[in-house]
């Protein structure tokens, strides 16, 4: 069974087609990392992932289940999605822990089966390995871009998901954070066999922390696989160059 | 009679206390006002027709067409939400609702639109016990609703988009949450009257939730708020000759903007 497996899907909004005959196939928990140009389609990718957004057309399997016509809660409760712009209306003063604590809210749903105290014990573990364990009585709204975007990681991971779809979960960290998330999210693959399909910008992080690279362009996506010396080299050529410009190339691609 | 008063107040006042935080959280006041003004229309047309046709209008009608009425509204705007265009469409039903409401009043004889000049100021010393019945039970079901799916509820109200995304229904719970605000709405306006709907539901929520307070000590201090709005404004209003929707309306304000300035003094 693959963990995920798309076929000719396409996908838009209104009028507009975004996507359109992309096939994807990960047949084991890796880490994904998805780039590709803005507007190319990489959150569209995610959201139809995450259950927000219907395809038109094609196939789309989550853990061996058709999820193109219905997408059953049975799924959405083993996938934790961070969303790209902080979708958080701040007119809600809630705090770091209520925002964690949400993430559990599909799996314990009332009547409430998980008791306060192992709710409190969760959000703590998961908050402290995202150093954010200090916070848990602040208000969310009142936290920095960066802080809040751990908060976010924290309320994906709480429920321990099975695949973790996550827009850009990067932007706003800092450089030495952004290594703490990155290992975190590649102990949870190579040590709790998760799959993490990650947006970013920055092909730097791809190449070195992901087993497999997907490239969105022009409706469609291609994959790399970033230990492979002719894969790094297709991926360099296909990069758009207009996108090249904009990374900081902090290290050289390839050796 | 005080008693009567005494406990539509408490109803009103506790369903106020869950609908103005609500609102404030899911930035619902647009649909408040859209409610209200759709069920002054309404009645007005009521009224019209039952001019017309020459038959007495009970307080069954009114329910009836007010609730007929937040039904349809409420779809409507929650199909709207869904596709973004929320400011521009319920301006349109907001602007409609409105004059169709000046149109009708102003085809009443005076008796008539003595009536609904009621439900813009209000006569909470008029409830029957009819009105008394229909408001306890909308009361108790939507407080039960509230509680029962608070986290639901605060979760679609501060993250839509993830709510989307977990296993629970968020698009059922958010129409039953814009249900909820409206159903409050009319029982409401029916109640206190058009003006005091707006303080009671709109300035609570939108003044306590800049307070920095928990969201339950939210609910829980606007609904003190209102009953004691509420109470103090009938009683004044029976010592000087002046309405209590003003008087209440003007309480609601003061009161709620005592957290709001603490909390800009402290920081
Ligand atoms: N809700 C929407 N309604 C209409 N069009 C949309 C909507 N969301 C996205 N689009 C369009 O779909 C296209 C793809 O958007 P998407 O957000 O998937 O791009 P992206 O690859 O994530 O870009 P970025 O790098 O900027 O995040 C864009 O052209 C965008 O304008
Ligand atoms: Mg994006």
């Amino acid at each position: 069974m693959s963990i995920i497996e798309i076929r000719g899907l396409s996908a838009g909004y209104g009028r507009k087609t975004v996507l359109s005959n992309l096939n994807l196939v990960i047949t084991k928990p890796s880490f994904v990392s998805v780039i590709g140009p803005n507007g190319a389609g990489k959150t569209t990718l995610l959201r139809v992932l995450a259950g927000l957004l219907r395809p038109r057309g094609g196939l789309v399997k989550i853990l061996g289940v058709d999820v193109s016509k219905k997408f059953p809660s049975s799924i959405k409760v083993r996938l934790g999605y961070v969303p790209q712009r902080d979708s958080i209306n701040y007119a809600v003063p809630v705090t770091v822990f209520d925002v964690i604590v949400s993430g559990l809210i599909d799996v314990c749903p009332a009547p409430r089966t998980v008791t306060k105290r192992e709710v409190r014990q969760r959000a703590c573990r998961v908050a402290s390995a995202l150093g954010i364990d200090d916070l848990l009585d602040s208000y969310f709204h009142e936290l920095s871009g960066g802080l809040q975007q751990r908060v976010l990681l924290a309320r994906a991971l709480i429920k321990d998901p099975d695949i973790l779809l996550l827009d850009e979960p990067l932007s706003n960290l800092d450089e030495a954070t952004q290594q703490e998330v990155l290992k975190l999210l590649r102990h949870l693959v190579d040590k709790h066999l998760k799959t993490v399909i990650m947006v970013t910008h920055d092909l730097d992080v791809a190449l070195e922390w992901s087993d497999l690279v997907v490239l969105i362009s022009r409706g469609g996506a291609r994959t790399f696989k970033p230990g492979v010396h002719e894969d790094v080299e297709r991926l360099l050529e296909s990069y758009p160059e207009e996108e090249r410009k904009i990374i900081p190339s902090r290290r050289p691609y390839c050796g | 009679m005080l008693g009567e008063v005494l406990l539509l107040s408490l109803f009103i006042a506790l369903t106020s206390g869950f609908t103005t935080s609500y609102a404030a959280f899911s930035r619902s006041e647009f649909l408040i006002v859209t409610v209200a003004h759709s069920a002054l229309a309404g009645l007005s047309v009521l009224y019209y027709i039952s001019y017309i046709f020459g038959f007495q209008v009970s307080s069954m009608h009114e329910w009836l067409m007010l609730v007929l009425l937040t039904t349809v509204v409420c779809l409507a705007v929650g199909r709207i939400r869904e596709h973004g265009e929320k400011e521009l469409i319920s301006a349109v039903i907001f602007a409609l609702t409105l004059s169709i409401a000046a149109l009708f009043m102003a085809l009443l004889p005076g008796n008539l639109i003595a009536r609904m000049w009621n439900f813009l100021t209000g006569s909470i010393l008029l409830v029957t016990h009819l009105d008394l019945l229909i408001v306890s039970v909308i009361s108790l079901v939507t407080c039960s609703l509230y509680t029962f799916f608070y986290r639901e509820f605060l979760l679609i109200s501060y993250d839509y988009e993830y709510a989307l995304s977990t296993g629970i229904p968020a698009r059922l719970l958010n129409y039953i949450l814009s249900m909820l605000i409206s159903l409050i709405t009319i029982v409401c306006v029916y109640t206190v009257g058009l003006f005091v709907t707006y303080s009671i539901l709109m300035i609570p929520g939108t003044l306590l939730s800049r307070a920095r307070l928990r969201t339950n000590s939210m609910i829980v201090l606007s609904s003190a708020i209102v009953l004691l709005s509420l109470l103090t404004s009938v009683l004044l209003s029976s010592y000087v000759p002046v309405p209590p929707s003003g008087l209440c309306g003007i309480i609601v304000c003061v009161l709620s903007l005592v957290p709001y300035l603490a909390r800009i003094i402290r920081t």
